[in-house]
């Protein structure tokens, strides 16, 4: 139990994925504007990423391993994140109209989100179980919404603030994100 | 998708690309894949050198709880064990080499052989005063100096080379090569008996085989 | 002949990847520690850019719309493992240091954008003109990032390597925080914010590519 919590608590804080792992940084850069936003986001990607985590470790396990065929785990791995995704997709407008409304428009972007595909080989490099990845998904996705949703704070209040204007848009937000790292590698020490 | 009907064209398309990828890669994978094991291999080979300096060959042994090396010279005499061992670090496995001397015990040398830590920080293990550190130590008792912002992948070096050190008692069962070249005295090297310790135990023993011809004179 | 001058230099510079277009930021920012792997990931994309373009250009009347993207990713995680592979096999030293990050090439959204919006609407031949530069682009400004945060960070240039070189001598006290992430993010936000003066005010360096589409939209933006 104490390890599952470490592992959670490292994917999530001490080992952030964005912030000290650089995965998902697209989102974090481009879908930080606004708090709302970018909180959908992050449950959007949290949900993929439980969900991908449980499945391509058992994609890697029921038929990779025994087939002796990891050579085509990358593009295993990236059809089954793309193709879930889909069927999430799918799944969320049947169900829940409201939800989808609230995520459906992220969920296309999430395929090409390389935190899902880096998590699926983290996993699969860690040598990681079935309720350890999930654990580690969960912890991964709590990570990266606190991290957008930090950002998204901050971006927010940037708007009032007045930027010289070479550092407008993309560098001020680097340098936000470089400042926010340097607080988690406090956080890791 | 517009009218909802999959045709079977598109299903066709994609899995002709899907089935030309996976042979291509099947192909490349031939070709590649004892490189790969080579130079893995190879890897291995370069560091049990490294960490044993006087050997100029090797051979792996089998042993229960660690990969196991015998170093030997050119006249096929065992000179040293190398013994690789990993465990977690701060951002994944380390996996380290880590030489003893076959007569003291002593830590000859340490070669970190695959990491994935922080580089500025935890990646530092790889220096040469961070890993000097741990020559000629026969424990690790006495404090390592640990690398600044780096506390969990030093640590990890360390209880690499402490459960070498400690695990090193096994070795001799698993190590038939050994056996004639450890001397009963040096045993006690490999465990971290202080000196107060061993004047102690010999006391103890003396003490001891007093009292048993004494008992055994008195029947 | 100029369309195709155009195509190649736009990657270079104008729409450079990295510095304009903002694309593939995880390894912009994730194996540019040393200059060694900045390079060796921007030839390892570069290759991947190249062989997908080349085949998602070929394949541009075979593929239906509505597979498009599946069958380009496809396409793209092969040459991937390809790299992968081969790298392991020939250079297992920087392999694994780039690690995780040579699979994620499979994402990197430069090349989905190159095959999805250029390669599959245009003859090979342009196709793989504009995959050299665009790849050319990703290449130098991975290296040059990675060449300032070494710099700063080790005192070198190319560590790992043979021809490593001592730029800064002994008395340099190595920045640590440049190779640490926080340096990753804070180097590019520096970096880019330049790139935003020189292509404000600085006439002399467009005029020498000609066209300023680009760049007034960038500035529009």
């Amino acid at each position: 139990m104490q390890e599952l919590f470490l592992l959670f608590m490292a994917a999530s804080i001490t080992n952030n994925f964005v912030l000290m792992q650089f995965l998902g940084i697209c989102p974090f850069l481009g879908v930080s504007k606004e708090v709302p936003t970018a909180f959908s986001m992050g449950l959007a990607t949290t949900f993929v990423m439980v969900t991908s985590a449980v499945v391509t470790w058992l994609v890697e396990t029921v038929i990779l391993v025994p087939l002796g065929i990891e050579y085509l785990q990358y593009i295993a791995f990236i059809l089954v994140i793309s193709s879930f995704v889909q069927l999430t997709e799918l799944f969320v407008k049947k169900v829940s109209p409201p939800l989808y409304k609230a995520l459906g428009i992220f969920l296309p972007l999430i395929t090409t989100n390389c935190a899902i595909l880096g998590l699926a080989l983290l996993i699969s490099m860690e040598g990681y179980g079935f309720i350890q990845s999930a654990v580690f998904g969960l912890g991964a996705g709590v990570g990266f919404t606190i991290a957008i949703v930090l950002m998204a704070g901050i971006r927010e209040r940037l708007e009032f603030a007045d930027v010289p204007k070479p550092l407008k848009g993309a560098p001020i937000t680097l340098l936000v994100a470089g400042i926010m790292a340097l607080a988690f590698t406090g956080l890791a020490m | 998708m517009a009218n909802d009907k999959i045709q079977p064209r598109l299903i066709l398309v994609l899995t002709l690309i899907t089935i030309a990828s996976a042979i291509v890669l099947t192909f490349i994978d031939d070709l590649t894949a004892p490189l790969i094991a080579e130079q893995a291999e190879k890897r291995v080979q370069e560091a049990v050198l490294s960490v044993v300096p006087e050997a100029v060959d090797f051979e792996e042994v089998e042993s229960e709880n660690f990969e196991l090396f015998q170093g030997l010279d050119e006249s096929e005499e065992v000179v040293g064990i190398a013994v690789q061992h990993q465990t977690q670090g701060y951002t994944g496995p380390i996996d380290v080499m880590v030489g003893l001397d076959v007569d003291t015990r002593q830590v000859t040398a340490v070669e970190v052989l695959s990491h994935t830590e922080t580089p500025g920080l935890g990646a530092r293990i790889v220096e040469e005063q961070f890993r000097g550190q741990f020559e000629g130590r026969k424990s690790i008792e006495e404090e390592i100096e640990i690398i600044a912002g780096a506390t969990i992948s030093s640590e990890a070096v360390e209880e690499i080379v402490d459960d070498v050190i400690k695990g090193a008692q096994d070795f001799e069962d698993e190590m038939p090569g050994l056996e004639t070249i450890i001397a009963d005295e040096d045993d006690l090297g490999a465990r971290d008996f202080s000196e107060q310790e061993v004047v102690d135990a010999e006391q103890g023993i003396q003490s001891l085989a007093k009292i048993v011809t004494d008992y055994s004179g008195g029947e | 002949m100029a369309e195709k001058n155009r195509d190649f230099v736009k990657g270079l510079w104008e729409e450079n990847p990295v510095f304009v277009m903002l694309l593939g930021m995880c390894p912009v920012l994730a194996v540019t520690s040393t200059a060694t792997n900045g390079l060796f990931m921007g030839l390892a994309t570069s290759f991947v850019l190249f062989g997908a373009g080349i085949v998602n250009s070929l394949l541009q009347n075979i593929i239906p719309d509505e597979v498009r993207i599946p069958s380009f990713i496809v396409v793209i995680a092969t040459f991937v493992t390809i790299v992968d592979l081969v790298s392991r096999a020939y250079f297992p030293g920087i392999a694994e240091q780039l690690a995780l990050f040579i699979p994620l090439i499979i994402v990197n959204c430069l090349i989905l954008n190159r095959s999805e919006a250029f390669a599959s609407n245009v003859n090979v031949l342009r196709a793989i003109i504009d995959a050299l530069g665009r790849g050319l682009g990703f290449t130098w400004a991975l290296t040059f990032l990675g060449g300032i945060r070494e710099i700063l960070g080790f005192g070198t240039l190319f560590r790992g390597t043979e021809s490593v070189i001592q730029v800064l001598g002994e008395w340099y006290q190595p920045m640590l925080i440049a190779i640490l992430p926080a340096g990753a993010f804070i180097t590019l936000g520096i970096v880019v914010a330049l790139f935003n003066v020189i292509m404000d005010e600085s006439f002399s360096i467009k005029d020498l590519f000609g066209g300023t589409a680009a760049v007034e939209k960038e500035q529009t933006a």
